[in-house]
């Protein structure tokens, strides 16, 4: 056995990026001069809403500017908010892969291309990168929802997480979404049942420590993981306790100002949907969390849209591979449509609130689209995507704005709008540039 | 040797294989450029030897190596991994701390606690890895919410428990927090009521339901259009009933119809599967108190027509029977109602427009007078009136009746008196006398009668009163009702849904009616909301010093009440009874509930409060006791210490109660990387400078108990391991046979077997096209999850060949699923069992619905994704995704050009990329469309046409239908053997399969061989090799391909 390569392999089994999240950043010194410096009063958010499978792509398209913006029928919904729209054209998935499902889902927030292995191996996801540096400061660093529980076991040969969650902490570490509504509200607001697991918590890392001397190589690097995210769990606890503010600014809100959903995942998934939204809102009114991803749909989903009117009980994979059949197509448009109105219905939530500077929807970037434009092919070449709100986060809505060559890359988004959070880097994954012209 | 290869790759491989393009994502630059080579991709060494060795590779259109290069090559790749397999021999491996996982953290709760409690669901779920299973520990990670979820599940967990200083009560369904004594026992009362509450649900509600359900499903299924027939539903609605009096007629002919008065459970079961023994006995015991001089007069009816009907040599067929004992049944089981009691369903014809108010009908019921205005506009309908008097089906005739006050109302509005129609009239059936009571004319009748009376010309109305006179108040029972026609006999027993009229309240008629016959599903949930509600359930287990001690005095009233109702009814169990019919597990959580609550009380009334001292030196035992269990050794006392901190924090605060207190101890203990992680026991100081190292006895038990059981060993297994027996081959062997006979040994089929074939969540399985396949239902996907369950656990349990899996004679069904495949067999009832198939059309894997039918589009079959499956899962092959743009098949079964699917994919394989791995699957997937996408037998398709089921795979067999595949499969055995061996090894171990473990998967397959393939030869291979019995401590086994230069062993 030779010494130095065990230390080798241990010694790169340990570079956890979960560490990097120690690292003490504040949000003001992490500024650079220009676009990503923040200023004082009311902070950024960033939220994505993310639905898989594509859109009918003849029916996905707006033109103009402001308020002469002409938009297609599946957009239409988003007719109030013109100028408050950024439409997204042209951007592209790693160089434009096509392919199996699963490589260009999970990693949407990535920033890297996945290999085909039955352990989870993507990379930290840009809203963990944007958390470690604005979730320092809210009772949450991130919150992560969901309508359809994960996935059990292997799917296709790949982790069926795969399917359902695009918010990864550490490279082997995705993130499930919550779909339970209730447990999502209990997360943000139950500060007594956090509290009272300080000291249990205490005595599990007191314990880990010392399991931990009794163990080597890989179960270490195992317990380290776990005692990391018991760290983390400790770290909340204790900035609930702190609770401390930005000088000048407070939440316009100091209550929820709705009730705790009931118990278990609703039934009724339009209801469920709303729940999911209205705890956004609430959420980023309340300060409680500035980074949000909510996955309106699972990749490669059977889900049934049967609830929108002309709509058949096909499941949503099957119809988003249409093979061009007209009535396939149209019921593919009128969920893509669904969904766009329920952007549209957190977007006039958003914009209600008045922050003083502006509204809600104003403070946040809040990122809507879909993995691949037409699902029958798989597409990423080009993206389906809006980036909404945002006016006071160094973006200029009511616009659409078609990208070419080395701007076209997916990643340049992700790497601007962390910018524009505060984060100082500098690349993302692949990227080429930081995405221009958005302001 | 990898510097060699990595010489033939450039030329003949990296154009493909490189990091640009990465074809079938097989990179070899990659790999033969690293240190390690193929050390680290061992699957992709296998590939690429049967490629070069096939001739697979490069392709004819590329550049071809001569044949010495090819020989050249294979022996170097032979070679490498020659080197692998020596390096890596018989080795343990890498296998991670595995964590507890979604699964066995429900069974680790149900073994520490005995009740099946479960969480798990708001566990995140587990991924897999190694051999594609969850128990591998290199797939398990941790987020944030991991810990979050495992909190959360803990306080779940937690609800369930009750905790005094007496002891603890773990409670299947959760409890409210319980901050007072008095809120304790609270909890403890209503988990007492709710063992009640469940025994009474286990012996009635549920099996009524069921055979309800089945009779129902049964008259549907043989009428034409699907519904029950009119003359049957009756019948159907009634069935519980029918079949108890069948086996009571069963039981009056027990001698000529050879059954044992002992044995009732044959008797009820020969009626109908879902008959209880326990209900057939309260039936017996009800009827016979017909003997008793007091009993009820109707009960001793029942009985005498039971015995009046033909015995078993004169009956004609059973339906005959089912018939007789329907009629005498619809007598008997439609109760006169007074008001106030379903008053909607009571029969009131429309011509009757009197008493329409349901208040002044309460009035007149209570003066036993019922005042008529018929109305008589339908002439064609009232040429003459039936004023009609019946028994009220009580069975005494002679119930005296006074008709009064009549008069007919005139179309213009006059009145005249009905003097004239008296003397026109007649009585038909019964007597009546024509009296003369304070000048007017009265009919007194007496039941059962039937009085014509002609109408006098231009009548609009006719108002008459019947009342029940004075003389008869006590005595009469009756129905009063005017008709256009004359009734027939029947209804002059028991008019229809008719109300009674008479002295109702003091009725000893309608007190027997409803004490006996009363519609007993009410009955059932009064009965219900009695157990949940009221303390005398409670009573019956306590003394009477708990009892003042609680205020819980004076129920026995109820007591004796409950216990005379029961005496008359046969679905009216008293508490008493009901403790009688407890399984020995309920009856021991009644009897600890008692003891708690009985200790609470004396707790409540002491006049001295026990010491914080001595409460702590009891939690401290109680905490032990548990820590034990859950983690799954004994503990030390510093450790308990520890986790009294946690109790200590809050104990003796201000409204925390002691069961408060103790569960955030609890809570510690369920948060500890010692419960959540299987650790292991040896530590580093006893294996300093060991690579390898002998588990320890503790550890055995737990990766026994962790494999067959996925849960915590028992008391048995860490008796042995306390005593290092385990480390004892032959202990060890007999333990894992004793534990696979364990009904915890389901594990093994629900993780082993339910990962391997993908049928794990299949009974929540919904995606066909519920309006193409209605007969998709939620019961239909969890008999077909319950058939591959039961298949595989009797595999495992029984030692059946696993060859079984490719070819049984036989699968295990229930009434719905057989029906459902259309099977010949004779099955009822909602259990599975085994039965014989019909080899043609089923047996082996794939022929099971969950399999058919998981892998079929919503709308029609896949032969892609069926074939596909039969490729991985029974021949252990291997298929790469498919690439971007391939073109889509069609929704339906067919395209718009009307080409079947099958039709469709044969010119998809006309494209050469398309070919090479279609043509591997293609015919497997064709040869099973003759099972539609729910997995039902079909000779033709939604077309009509006859189903194309017939292709030819690469090595030129061609395959006609599921008999040709089943054959073909069990031509391929070998294949299938190896990869089971290879699931098995994984699923065992905990991680992927090495080239070193080569040599054990050959011991296998040897002892599978030898042993007619019998599951366990295989098992039992396993758990005697090093790789089972050992532990590699140092992470890394130092492997590599690369012999030369970078490989420091060399």
């Amino acid at each position: 056995m030779n010494r130095r390569a065990v230390l080798k392999t241990l010694g790169a089994t340990m570079a956890l990026p979960i560490f990097e999240s120690f690292a003490p950043v504040s949000r003001l010194s992490a500024a650079p001069a220009g676009i990503g410096s923040v200023p004082a009063g009311p902070p950024r958010r960033f939220a994505t809403m993310l639905f898989a499978n594509g859109v009918n792509v003849d029916h996905w398209w707006a033109k103009g500017e402001g308020d002469a913006m002409e938009l297609s029928s599946t957009l239409q919904p988003l007719a109030p908010f013109k100028n408050d729209i950024l439409v997204l054209n042209k951007l592209e998935y790693f160089g434009g892969t096509s392919g199996a499902h699963w490589p260009q889902f999970t990693n949407f927030l990535s920033g890297t291309q996945l290999r085909q292995s039955p352990l989870p191996d993507a990379a930290r996801s840009i809203d963990q990168v944007i958390a470690d540096v604005v979730g320092r400061e809210t009772f949450l660093p991130s919150m992560h929802l969901g309508v359809e529980p994960a996935k059990p076991g292997l799917r296709l040969g790949v982790p069926a997480i795969y399917y359902s969650t695009v918010s990864w902490t550490s490279k082997n570490t995705p993130i499930p979404p919550e779909v339970y509504p209730a447990a999502a509200f209990d997360r943000l607001f139950n500060k007594e049942g956090l509290l009272r697991n300080k000291s249990v918590l205490d005595l599990t890392l007191e314990q880990s420590k010392r399991l931990r001397r009794d163990l080597s190589g890989q179960d270490r690097h195992k317990l380290d993981q776990f005692m990391d995210n018991v760290r983390n769990l400790e770290q909340r606890i204790e900035r609930a306790t702190a609770e401390d503010r930005l000088e000048g600014w407070t939440p316009t809100i100091a209550e929820p100002n709705m009730d705790r959903p009931p118990e278990g995942k609703p039934q009724d998934f339009p209801d469920h949907t709303k729940m999911m939204l209205d705890l956004m809102v609430l959420a980023l009114q309340m300060d409680k969390t500035r980074v949000i991803t909510f996955i309106m749909e699972s990749d490669a989903t059977g889900l049934k849209f049967d609830f929108i009117d002309g709509v058949g009980r096909a499941g949503m994979h099957g119809i988003s591979h249409h093979s061009g059949k007209k009535d396939v197509l149209e019921e593919y448009r009128r969920i893509n449509n669904w969904h766009v109105k329920q952007l549209a219905y957190i977007m006039g939530r958003m914009k209600e609130v008045d922050e003083g500077n502006g509204s809600l929807l104003d403070n946040t970037m809040l990122l809507f689209g879909s993995n691949m434009m037409d699902g029958n092919k798989h597409d990423g070449t080009e993206l389906p995507l809006i980036l909404c709100g945002g006016k006071n986060c160094d973006v200029k809505p009511g616009r659409v704005l078609t990208y070419q060559d080395d701007e076209c890359e997916f990643n340049n988004l992700h790497l601007a709008m962390a910018q524009r959070m505060g984060v100082k880097i500098d690349n993302f994954g692949d990227s080429k540039m930081a995405l221009p012209r958005l302001v | 040797m990898q510097k060699q290869f990595a010489q033939f790759a450039q030329v003949y491989c990296y154009e493909c294989h490189g990091p640009q393009n990465a074809e079938a994502e097989l990179d070899l630059r990659t790999i033969l450029e690293s240190p390690k080579g193929f050390a680290a991709h061992t699957e992709a060494l296998e590939l690429v030897y049967d490629a070069v060795d096939f001739e697979d590779m490069p392709p004819s259109k590329y550049k071809q190596p001569s044949d010495d290069e090819r020989s050249a090559a294979i022996d170097q790749i032979l070679g490498m991994k020659e080197l692998l397999e020596q390096q890596s021999l018989n080795d343990p491996g890498l296998v991670v701390m595995p964590r507890l996982t979604r699964s066995e953290y429900d069974r680790v709760i149900r073994d520490i606690t005995g009740k099946p409690i479960s969480v798990s669901h708001i566990l995140p779920d587990e991924g897999g890895a190694g051999e594609g299973f969850s128990n591998v520990g290199e797939a398990h990670s941790v987020s944030i919410m991991q810990i979050e979820k495992y909190l959360d599940a803990s306080k779940l967990v937690l609800e369930h428990l009750v905790a005094t200083p007496d002891g603890w009560y773990w409670s299947e369904r959760p409890l409210k927090d319980a901050k007072t004594p008095e809120e304790t026992v609270e909890n403890m009362k209503l988990a007492i009521r709710r063992i009640y509450s469940e025994i009474e649900n286990r012996v009635q509600d549920g099996h009524r339901d069921a055979i309800r359900r089945a009779v129902r499903e049964k008259l549907a299924a043989s009428s034409d259009d699907g519904e029950v027939p009119k003359d049957k539903q009756e019948f159907a609605k009634r069935s519980d009933d029918i079949h108890y009096l069948e086996a009571t007629w069963r039981y009056l002919h027990r001698q000529e119809l050879g059954f044992s008065a002992d044995d009732l459970e044959t008797l009820a079961k020969a009626v109908h599967p879902e008959l209880r023994a326990d209900v057939l006995g309260k039936f017996l015991k009800v009827l016979g108190q017909a003997e008793d001089e007091d009993a009820p007069g109707l009960l001793k009816d029942r009985v005498a027509a039971l015995q009046a009907l033909p015995g078993p040599s004169e009956v004609e067929s059973r339906e005959a029977l089912q018939e007789d004992i329907l009629n005498i049944y619809q007598l008997w089981t439609r109760p006169p109602r007074w008001p106030g009691h379903h008053w909607t369903q009571n029969h009131f014809p429309d011509y009757e427009v009197s008493n329409q108010r349901v208040q002044d009908m309460q009035e007149d019921l209570k003066a036993l007078r019922w005042p008529f205005r018929i109305k008589l506009e339908d002439k064609e309908k009232f040429e003459e009136l039936y004023l009609v008097v019946t028994q009220a089906a009580d069975g005494s005739e002679g119930d005296l009746v006074h008709w009064r006050d009549g008069s007919f109302e005139l179309e213009d509005g006059s009145k005249v008196p009905w003097d004239k129609a008296l003397r026109d009239g007649e009585p038909v059936t019964g007597p009546v006398e024509a009296l003369t009571i304070d000048g007017k004319p009265v009919l007194a009748a007496k039941s059962p009668t039937v009085i014509r009376l002609p109408i006098p010309e231009n009548a609009a109305f006719f108002e008459v009163t019947a009342a029940i006179p004075d003389e008869a108040r006590e005595t009469s029972t009756v129905q009063v009702i005017i008709r256009p026609t004359q009734p027939d006999e029947k209804d002059l027993f028991y008019y229809d849904k008719r109300h009674p009229l008479g002295h109702w309240k003091e009725s000893p008629v309608i007190e027997k009616w409803y004490g006996v016959m009363g519609d007993s599903q009410e009955f059932w949930r009064e009965r219900n909301n009695h157990l949940l509600k009221e303390d005398h359930t409670v009573y019956q287990g306590l003394d009477k010093e708990t009892l003042d001690a609680l205020g819980m005095n004076g129920v026995e009233g109820k007591v004796k009440e409950e216990n005379e109702k029961a005496k008359k009814n046969p679905y009216f169990f008293s508490v008493a009874e009901l403790r009688e019919l407890a399984s020995p597990e309920q009856l021991a959580s009644l009897k600890q509930l008692e003891t708690l609550i009985t200790g609470m009380a004396r707790r409540m009334t002491a006049e001295e409060e026990p010491s914080a001292e001595e409460l702590r030196g009891i939690a401290a035992k109680q905490i032990e006791q548990f820590m034990d269990m859950a983690w799954r050794r004994y503990v030390t006392d510093g450790e308990v210490e520890e986790m009294l901190a946690l109790f200590d924090e809050t104990m003796g605060k201000e409204g925390t109660s002691y069961e408060e207190s103790l569960k955030l101890a609890v809570t510690g203990v369920m948060m500890s990387p010692y419960f959540i992680y299987r650790y292991p026991v040896t530590t580093p100081e006893n294996t300093a400078g060991q690579d390898v190292v002998a588990l320890t006895s503790h550890e055995l038990a737990s990766r026994l108990s962790f494999a067959l059981w996925a849960s915590i060993p028992d008391q048995q297994l860490l008796d042995l391991a306390k005593a290092d027996k385990l480390r004892n081959p032959d202990v060890l062997l007999a333990q894992a046979r004793r534990m696979l006979q364990d009904p915890r040994a389901a594990a093994m089929s629900e993780e082993f077997s339910a990962q391997w074939f993908r049928f794990a969540n299949f009974d929540q399985f919904s995606e066909p096209d519920s309006q193409l396949f209605p007969e998709f239902t939620p019961d239909i996907a969890k008999a077909m999850y319950q058939e591959m369950r039961h298949f595989f656990l009797d595999l495992i349990q029984n030692n059946r060949p696993i060859t079984n899996v490719l070819q049984a004679d036989y699968t295990f069904a229930n009434e719905k699923l057989a029906e459902f495949y259309g099977m010949d067999a004779n099955v009822e009832g909602a259990e599975f069992r085994r039965v014989k198939v019909d080899t043609d059309h089923r047996g082996g894997v794939i022929g099971m619905g969950a399999i058919l039918t998981r892998n079929a589009a919503a709308q029609r079959t896949s032969p892609v994704k069926r074939g596909v499956w039969v490729f991985e899962e029974v021949l252990g092959g291997h298929i790469p995704n498919p690439p971007a743009d391939v073109p889509p098949l069609s929704d339906g079964e067919r395209n718009e050009e009307g080409m079947t699917v099958v039709e469709q994919l044969a010119v998809h394989r006309d494209n050469p990329a398309c070919y090479s791995c279609h043509a591997k699957f293609d015919p497997l997937g064709i040869a099973l469309e003759n099972f539609d996408p729910i997995g039902r037998w079909r000779e033709k398709d939604s077309a009509g046409e006859p189903v194309a089921n017939s292709d030819t795979m690469p090595d030129g067999k061609t395959l006609t239908g599921f008999q040709d595949l089943r054959s073909y499969l069990v031509g391929r055995q070998d294949e299938f053997v190896n990869h089971f061996c290879r699931k098995l090894l994984g699923y065992m171990l905990g991680r992927g399969v090495e080239l070193g473990d080569r040599p054990l998967m050959e011991d296998m397959k040897t002892s599978l061989k030898e042993n007619d393939y019998r599951f366990q030869a295989a098992l039992e291979v396993i758990l005697q090799s090093p790789q089972y019995l050992n532990r590699r401590v140092q992470a890394n086994l130092e492997a590599s391909t690369d012999s030369t230069e970078n490989n420091p062993n060399s």
